[in-house]
């Protein structure tokens, strides 16, 4: 059984992810010296009272997406799709929270091309929330960052005591 | 998501709860006349037999709930086979009666004189079982005693007739002391009442997870649940820096699955019922039964621990009722989700 995740927010909210969203994500790991990179967006929900958030779901890559071994193009159209559908499906409760993509390193850490991609995302998408986050899935750990709306990239923290 | 959470297991605790017996409630109607019909049967085969008997022999029993009945313990069943345990405790001496299946025909030839029931000898009792259409629909139990004993302690009645001869014996047995003590554990409100509801969610747990088994095997008996629950229990009902009444069920739970598993880490689960005979109550299952009782035991204590970090009320209830079963309801979870005005716009990425 996958572990779900726990993660503190700037704002001390906590960022959920889901274990079946870690169990789904697992099966892109770039094990092997042959796989390509993947990736596609997080969907999730912000909860009432508490403010905290979950992230449920994931898109994976389509046809129309470019994997290479250290790269990967995710194409707007599909994806855009699945978060209009999910969010007329869900009473639009479930919303685009950010973006998820492999590495083929153990312990991963974002590339020039991945930061720039956040701070163009943070100005150019139209969010819901007041940040984007980012997942990058590597061989071992999986690790979290968020990009605010000045542009600064934040890695979170993982807890996993919180009552 | 406390609050949630606690409203889920109220709605639980109503759906697996029994109401006492003997309150005019309909759904106890159909058990509560039964076991009166069974009443009368007995009241009516000794005043038969006391025709021939000297007035200061005249055999008279006195009657009263036993088990979760009695105790406030009871959960409705999830195959639909409703029991309800009687305590018989006739005037009788053991030693007037040293093979007590002489009592225990009695009750058996008393209660075996219609048709429309099936009684059964059983070790500890004598079961009366209605059937409907070949299904299994109630049963009723009685535990026979000798009460008027020169050592003023109770005897209950083992043994079939095919027995062999050690297990027709007199054991010593207080049949209300363990309901006392169960009853009188908590002397406050709040306090008892959740211990009640703790006992009641461990045993819907078990009916649950050993759906295939039979009670004595692998399966531990209701009162076993019981006997851990008067063990490991402690209440949570206060809230620890006002002191106002705030109750929490699923941490009670949680706390005392945790601490059933904490004293079982290196043994096996023994328990004492808190009265005598105080006996073994898992003396029955086998080493590799005892291995599995405790791996769903693991089982449930990780999916409490996990629904009470879960932030999400949604995800919190279904890990709960992955481990109690249909009964305890699912939060919806566009309920607890705020809604968006509208979808997020997301433009194609590169990354690498």
């Amino acid at each position: 059984m996958c572990k779900t995740l726990r993660y503190i927010l700037p704002n001390d909210k906590i960022l959920q992810i889901n274990s079946n969203v870690i169990r789904d994500l697992s099966k892109f790991k770039q094990s092997t010296t042959t796989s390509n990179e993947s990736g596609g967006i997080l969907l999730g929900r912000i909860l009432k009272n508490t403010n905290h958030l979950v992230i449920d779901e994931i898109t994976t890559p389509t046809q129309y997406d470019i994997q290479r071994r250290n790269y990967f193009k995710r194409s707007k159209r599909p994806h855009q799709k699945i978060i209009n559908k999910r969010w007329k499906e869900s009473n639009q409760t479930q919303n685009y929270f950010g973006e998820w993509h492999t590495h083929a390193e153990e312990n991963p850490s974002p590339s020039n091309t991945d930061l720039n991609d956040w701070k163009k995302r943070v100005i150019r998408d139209k969010l819901n929330l007041d940040f984007l986050i980012s997942m990058i899935v590597g061989i071992k750990q999986t690790n979290v960052w968020i990009t605010d709306r000045d542009c600064k990239t934040f890695k979170l923290i993982l807890t996993n005591d919180i009552g | 998501m406390n609050v949630q959470i606690e409203k889920c297991f109220k709605t639980f605790h109503d759906r697996i709860k029994i109401s006492d017996l003997d309150r005019k409630e309909q759904s106890n109607m159909v058990l509560r006349e039964k076991r009166d019909l069974l009443l009368e049967d007995l009241k009516l085969y000794f005043r038969k037999k006391n025709v021939t008997r000297k007035s200061d022999e005249h055999l008279n029993f006195d009657y009263f709930n036993q088990g979760s009945y009695g105790m406030y313990t009871g959960i409705k069943p999830i195959d639909g086979d409703f029991d309800i345990d009687v305590a018989i405790v006739l005037n009788i001496d053991k030693t007037d009666y040293p093979n007590p299946t002489t009592v225990k025909k009695w009750i058996f030839e008393a209660l075996n004189a219609k048709n429309n029931r099936t009684v059964l000898w059983k070790k500890p009792c004598i079961t009366v079982q209605y059937t409907k259409a070949g299904e299994e629909k109630y049963h009723v139990d009685f535990a026979i005693y000798a009460g008027a004993n020169q050592d003023g302690h109770c005897y209950l009645a083992r043994g079939k007739e095919t027995s062999i001869p050690k297990e027709k014996r007199w054991e010593e047995s207080y049949p209300k002391a363990l309901k006392e003590k169960i009853n009188e554990k908590f002397i406050n409100d709040e306090e008892r009442h959740q211990f009640k509801r703790i006992i009641k969610y461990l045993k819907r747990w078990k009916d649950e997870k050993f759906k295939q088994e039979n009670s004595g095997t692998g399966k531990p008996t209701g009162i076993a649940l019981t006997a851990l629950a008067f063990n490991h229990f402690s209440p949570h009902v206060r809230d620890f820096f006002t002191n106002e009444t705030k109750i929490n069920d699923l941490t009670a739970l949680t706390k005392t699955v945790e601490s059933i598993n904490i004293s079982s880490i290196w043994s096996e689960i023994n328990i004492q019922l808190p009265v005598p005979p105080y006996n073994n109550l898992f003396k029955d299952m086998t080493s590799i039964q005892m291995e599995k009782f405790k791996e769903k035991l693991s089982k449930l204590k990780l999916n409490l621990e996990e629904a009470q970090k879960n932030v999400d009320p949604h995800e919190a209830s279904k890990l709960i009722q992955q481990v109690l079963g249909n009964d305890f309801p699912i939060i919806d979870k566009e309920d607890v989700s705020k809604k968006s005005p509208k979808p997020s716009i997301t433009h194609s990425g590169e990354s690498a």
